[in-house]
């Protein structure tokens, strides 16, 4: 009951006027975020982070956030299956079958069924972490600075695990973030650490800064390589009749919904895992457990290749909230830069925030509830009027968006320094990206590294100096047993992968 | 990408030396066995480090592709140029001409240099996005943009 009382107040509170707004503008801008090829979640939220934080309500804020990630995270799919191009790595498994589908005419009910399998795999995982959260967030209050400590390094090690073509460049992003995360003052002793006696580099770099950077600049640098001037679309397939599914698509679909939805909630909730591989995994359960004359026809244009994926994608969304907001441990990029928000908005996500922040908290989730069914209307009413605002010219888009990048940028402290700064991580992130460094580990481990440092020397204090204390306590022992062993299955699959070149190099 | 890897690996392991040296003048310990400022960024530094070295050495066994693609074309040079060169020096005009002049500018000049050869919709977007901007950040969210001889 206690449940219901909370979600009818978060309700009140994600129904007031002004939420409703944030709420609104955030998922149509997240859609059209999703949309453009290049700018995924984490760009578009880095960028309209500063705007963000300058509302300087906490809940609308996050509220605002919240709309952007899941209007994006449903975004791509608009261009995956009209075009054929994903607006976001999250969207690529739609495009197997959803831009076949628009080829036969039937991009309309390609584009319903994602927005419908979106809807109700949201929601679900709405009401489930309406339900689990609380608990979770119990169970955190009992971790101390130990548990904290491994998890973080969990959560570090797992997302650059899943950096399946380059772990290594992956872990080296991870410990660049941690680096970039001890720039500036030590919290202890005050000696100054990297800051080159510039006074501005005292209070460290500011994530924002390196966000704006590593995904905004990054974003347009990577979509400028692409010829294409605009996009043009076959606007006669998408009347609002054709977006509507029919009684056979919904027959097929419907127990792929319900698997993909569960698939997205678990898999999301692994700090590293991501939406991406979720829909990975969730088209290939889909293809198997279709009956052998559906199966033939994945990667042809099934339903069911459109709308396991797209289900799957939003329920991972949701469910990336909840090792934030119960643990205070982010897992993926885009939620890294949510924490960063909160951070920035004087709150400490985890535990201890739902029981000093109620307001905030239940606030968040009922503008999911809110935010999902104004989702629902947008994707299905409002298509042909997002298909003419996708047709803006990417110059203009990408000229424009660089203009808010450096306007954000200045705002965060009212000086051009941080627009080097911005500037000069654009260039940095571009470089790595192009040399298969992902940005996603550095995100997280910059966010987390202040942290991070923190608990360690609070563990060490507490075993006076003894690093065992991390092996001692079992939920710790067993996190960092975790950690260890997704290293050693990196080396593994890395030192079989060598073993095998060298067999097939002697072969030959 | 081989040589750009081993460019790479070569450049951020020196940084790491230096990383790791400029650390040894901060405190490792603090008393009672509890790190000091010097204890992350020493750690680090060997990882990356490490991580490097690694990567120098898979780079090093692999066979040089031939005629492979240099994972930075002319164009992406150029363009990285473009975009964060005239960025950059929108930004030291500013004192000078105002912010909000200076990105008018800039995004008439991007939208041009980008592909959009159309000099009306160019102009229009270095009159119009200032004034969105004034509005939203000036007047909305109170953020001061610095002033130039024209006064704003």
């Amino acid at each position: 009951m206690e449940i219901v009382g909370n979600l009818l107040q978060g309700l009140s509170v994600a129904l007031t006027p002004l939420h409703l707004l944030f709420c609104f503008i955030g998922v149509v801008a997240g859609m059209l975020i999703g949309a453009l090829p290049g700018l995924g979640p984490s760009a578009g939220l880095a960028i309209l982070l500063p705007i963000t934080v300058s509302v300087g309500d906490p809940t609308a804020g996050i509220i605002l956030m919240a709309g952007i990630y899941y209007g994006a995270m449903y975004g791509g799919s608009i261009t995956s299956v009209l075009l054929g191009v994903p607006g976001d790595p999250a969207s690529v498994m739609t495009v197997a079958d959803g831009y076949p589908m628009a080829q036969q005419g039937r991009g309309g009910a390609a584009l319903g069924m994602c927005a419908i399998g979106s809807f109700i795999g949201g929601t679900i995982c709405v009401i489930l972490f309406t339900i689990l959260g609380p608990s979770l967030a119990k169970i955190a209050l009992t971790f101390g600075p130990p548990e904290y400590f491994s998890l973080m390094v969990l959560g570090l090690t797992l997302v650059a695990s899943f950096a399946e073509k380059t772990p290594i460049k992956a872990y080296t992003a991870a410990l660049m973030g941690l680096f970039i995360s001890t720039i500036g003052l030590d919290l202890v002793t005050g000696a100054s650490r990297f800051t080159f006696n510039q006074p501005k580099l005292y209070e460290g770099i500011d994530f924002i800064v390196v966000a704006l950077g590593l995904y905004g600049i990054t974003e347009i640098l990577l979509a400028m390589e692409d010829d294409a001037l605009s996009f043009k679309f076959d606007k006669k397939a998408l009347s609002w009749r054709k977006l509507l599914p029919t009684m056979q698509d919904w027959a097929l679909t419907k127990w792929h919904i319900l698997r993909s939805t569960f698939l997205g909630f678990t898999v999301g909730m692994l700090p590293g895992s991501g939406a991406t591989i979720c829909t990975f995994i969730s088209y290939a359960y889909a293809k198997n457990a279709a009956p052998p004359e559906r199966r033939a026809l994945f990667g042809k244009g099934a339903i069911e290749g459109v709308t396991a994926p797209e289900t799957a994608n939003n329920a991972a969304s949701v469910a990336a909230f909840v090792p934030l907001l119960t643990l205070g441990v982010p897992g993926s990029g885009s939620t890294a830069v949510m924490m960063g928000a909160l951070l920035m908005f004087g709150l400490q996500p985890g535990p201890l925030l739902w029981e000093n922040n109620p307001d905030f908290i239940w606030g968040l989730i009922g503008s999911m509830y809110v935010g999902n069914a104004m989702l629902l209307i947008l994707s299905t009413v409002c298509i042909p009027i997002f298909v003419r605002m996708l047709e803006v010219p990417f110059p203009v888009l990408n000229s424009v968006v660089m203009s808010i990048i450096i306007v954000g940028g200045f705002s965060l402290g009212n000086n051009l320094f941080d627009v080097g700064m911005v500037l000069a991580f654009g260039l940095i992130g571009y470089c790595l990206r192009k040399m298969d460094y992902p940005a996603p580990p550095l995100i997280l481990a910059l966010v987390l590294g202040n942290t991070l440092e923190n608990s360690l020397r609070q563990s060490l204090i507490l075993s006076s100096g003894s690093m065992g204390i991390f092996f001692a306590r079992p939920v710790s022992c067993i996190l960092m047993v975790g950690a260890l062993s997704s290293i050693a299955w990196i080396v593994y699959k890395a030192v079989r992968g060598a073993r095998k070149d060298a067999a097939a190099l002697t072969e030959s | 990408m081989r040589k750009a890897d081993i460019y790479t690996s070569i450049i951020v392991m020196m940084g790491c030396a230096y990383i790791f040296y400029s650390a040894l003048d901060l405190q490792y310990m603090l008393e009672d066995g509890v790190p000091g400022p010097g204890f992350l960024p020493i750690w680090i530094s060997s990882l990356i480090f490490f991580c490097m070295l690694l990567q120098l050495i898979l780079s090093l066994r692999k066979k040089a592709e031939p005629g492979g693609k240099s994972c930075f074309s002319k164009e992406s040079v150029r363009n990285a140029l473009v975009l964060i060169g005239s960025s950059a020096v929108a930004m030291l005009l500013s004192h000078l001409l105002g912010m909000l002049v200076c990105l008018g500018l800039l995004v008439g000049y991007l939208s041009w240099m980008l592909g959009m050869k159309n000099w009306k919709v160019d102009v229009a977007l270095a009159i119009c996005i200032p004034l969105i901007f004034w509005a939203v950040f000036s007047v909305f969210l109170e953020v001061q943009f610095i002033q130039g001889i024209f006064g704003f």
